[in-house]
Formats: C-alpha cells, sequence, structure tokens
C-alpha cells in the first residue's frame, strides 16, 4: 500500500477490508461507479490500489473492461492477488508493482485512471 | 496518501486519453474527519467522555483547524476539486456518501468486529495524542485546558480497559465510526 503521510493520521491499514465492504455496501455501488466515471469496455487504472478493493470492484461490476491495480508495495499487492482467485476475477484484472508518482504506462493509455484514498 | 498530489495528478493526466476520466475517492483525513460517536457504554463515565470528546474536537474544527485549513489553501494542498482544476481536467464533478462502520453490527463476523474495534481504538488513540501534541498552545487558548485533556485520556484510557478485559463486549455498545467519503472527477481536455 501506498504509504500514508505524516499527516494523515488516518486509519487505513489492515483493517481496511472490513471499512470497505461497510463503505461499499452492494446497493451503493452503482452510484460510485458513475461517481467515478467507470464504463463498460473502459480501460482502467487504479493508481495505489492497496489490497485491490476498488480494482476488485471495477472488475466484477462492469462487464469488457480491464482493470491494472498498481501499488508500490509487494505485500499488499500479493493480498490483492489472492484476493483476485478467491473472488474468481478473471485476467481482464491485472495488478502490477509501481511507483505512483512515475506511472510505467505510456502517454493516453486508459480511459479511466481513479484512486481510493490516494489524494 | 501522498504528499505530492499535484506530481501524482499530472502522471494520471498524462496517462489517461483525451477526453478520458480522472477520478479520485478520497476522505476528510486531511480535516480530521467528522467525531466519532462514543457508543452506549454501560460505564458510568461515558456521559462525561461524550462531554469531553465532543467538546475537544468542537473547540479544535471550530477555533484552530480553520486557520490550518486557511493555510494549507495558500499551498492549494486541501481542495482536491481545486487541484484537479488547477491541472488542467474540466468538467470537474464532485459527489459525497457517507460511509459508517458499526461493530456490534451482525453482519460483521465477532472475530472481525474485535478485530476492528481494537485497530480503530488504536487509531484514535494515536490521532487525539497526535493532535494535542501538535496544537496543545491553541487548544487551550480556545478553551480547552490541560486538566480536561488529562481527564479525557484517563477516560478513554479506561473505556478501552474495560473492552479489552472482554472484547466480545464490542457487541454490546453499538459504537459507530463514520468517515464521509467523497468522490472528485474531471475529463482530460481532447
Amino acid at each position: 500500500m501506498t504509504q500514508p503521510s505524516a499527516r494523515s493520521g488516518h486509519f487505513f491499514g489492515e483493517r481496511q477490508e472490513i471499512e470497505l465492504r461497510y463503505a461499499y455496501r452492494p446497493e451503493y455501488v452503482p452510484l460510485l461507479l458513475g461517481y467515478l466515471g467507470a464504463k463498460p469496455n473502459a480501460a482502467i487504472l487504479e493508481a495505489g490500489c492497496g489490497s485491490g478493493f476498488l480494482s476488485r470492484l471495477l472488475a466484477r461490476e462492469l462487464p469488457n473492461v480491464s482493470v491494472i491495480g498498481l501499488d508500490s508495495d509487494e505485500r499488499s499487492l500479493t493480498i490483492a492477488r489472492e484476493l483476485q482467485e478467491a473472488e474468481q476475477i478473471g485476467s481482464h484484472l491485472r495488478f502490477e508493482q509501481g511507483d505512483t508518482h512515475r506511472l510505467p504506462f505510456a502517454d493516453d493509455s486508459f480511459d479511466l485512471v481513479t484512486s481510493h484514498r490516494l489524494l | 496518501m501522498v504528499d505530492d498530489v499535484a506530481q501524482v495528478l499530472r502522471e494520471q493526466i498524462r496517462v489517461v486519453r483525451p477526453g478520458g476520466v480522472v477520478s479520485a475517492v478520497t476522505c476528510f483525513c486531511h480535516t480530521d474527519g467528522l467525531p466519532d460517536f462514543n457508543g452506549r457504554f454501560p460505564l458510568p463515565h461515558n456521559r462525561r467522555l461524550d462531554h469531553l470528546s465532543h467538546k475537544l474536537w468542537t473547540t479544535f474544527r471550530r477555533h484552530v483547524r480553520p486557520t490550518l485549513l486557511a493555510a494549507d489553501l495558500d499551498g492549494l494542498t486541501q481542495e482536491l476539486a481545486w487541484e484537479f482544476r488547477r491541472a488542467g481536467l474540466q468538467e470537474i464533478a464532485v459527489n459525497g456518501h457517507l460511509a459508517v462502520v458499526s461493530p456490534g453490527d451482525d453482519r460483521l463476523p465477532l472475530d472481525e468486529a474485535i478485530a476492528y474495534m481494537l485497530a480503530r481504538r488504536a487509531k484514535d488513540w494515536e490521532r487525539l495524542q497526535g493532535m494535542w501534541a501538535q496544537h496543545e498552545a491553541a487548544m487551550i487558548a480556545a478553551g480547552f485546558s490541560q486538566a480536561e485533556f488529562a481527564e479525557l485520556t484517563g477516560l478513554v484510557q479506561a473505556r478501552s480497559a474495560w473492552l479489552q478485559a472482554d472484547p466480545g463486549r464490542v457487541r454490546e455498545v453499538m459504537e459507530v465510526f463514520t468517515d464521509a467519503l467523497f468522490m472528485v472527477r474531471g475529463k482530460k481536455g481532447i
């Protein structure tokens, strides 16, 4: 997971999956997708994905999208991949290691770039 | 969360296609969030704890934080929608959502409820101490005394000790934690 800034002092660690399950109850998901600008068939990047809650949600909910979840922390990515497998989400979702300050992608690569509590 | 929002945002705009969208879910972490509700603890001091806790964070929000916000806004670090606009994104939209977590909620398995409560309590304690360490003089000047802070921290510790003596008590106290999330979205020009 992207390191928290010293000033944020915000709860967002091991228990994030619990908090996010509550934050994004099923009835709220369509609204969230609309707010974030997520659409079918899109190429989506989640920058600073942590354990990949939002990336997995996007990959589950939207048909024909391709989603990349990027994070600098390999441990978080391992958890993300384990959860992806447990939730039987296919290869249209993949997790990559990289720095959100210098994204390892070419210009104009995605239809949507989003993030969850990164900014 | 990152400190250099502008740099991270520049990178996101670079890799999105013209006409594509950059969006973010963020929270009120930068402004120290909303108050927690202290729940229905069967403890004699709970009413006093509620009073002091409410007074502490109200004092902070009314008298200390506005000064910090004004200072930070000069550096454009607080207002994410402003950062989106400054980065050149168009059709900026902001929406919000109040996320609520309650360890007393039966839909959360007991072991997860306990783990959540302990982690959350530890983080809130850190937040309480951190705020006071950073703003003690301003808080005292705004009317929250050193003695009140000492009493508050004592009561918080007593409540934590009561919970930890039997973690299953998380089901009895109906605490509710809130985090207001907001979403910002902007479109890259064609």
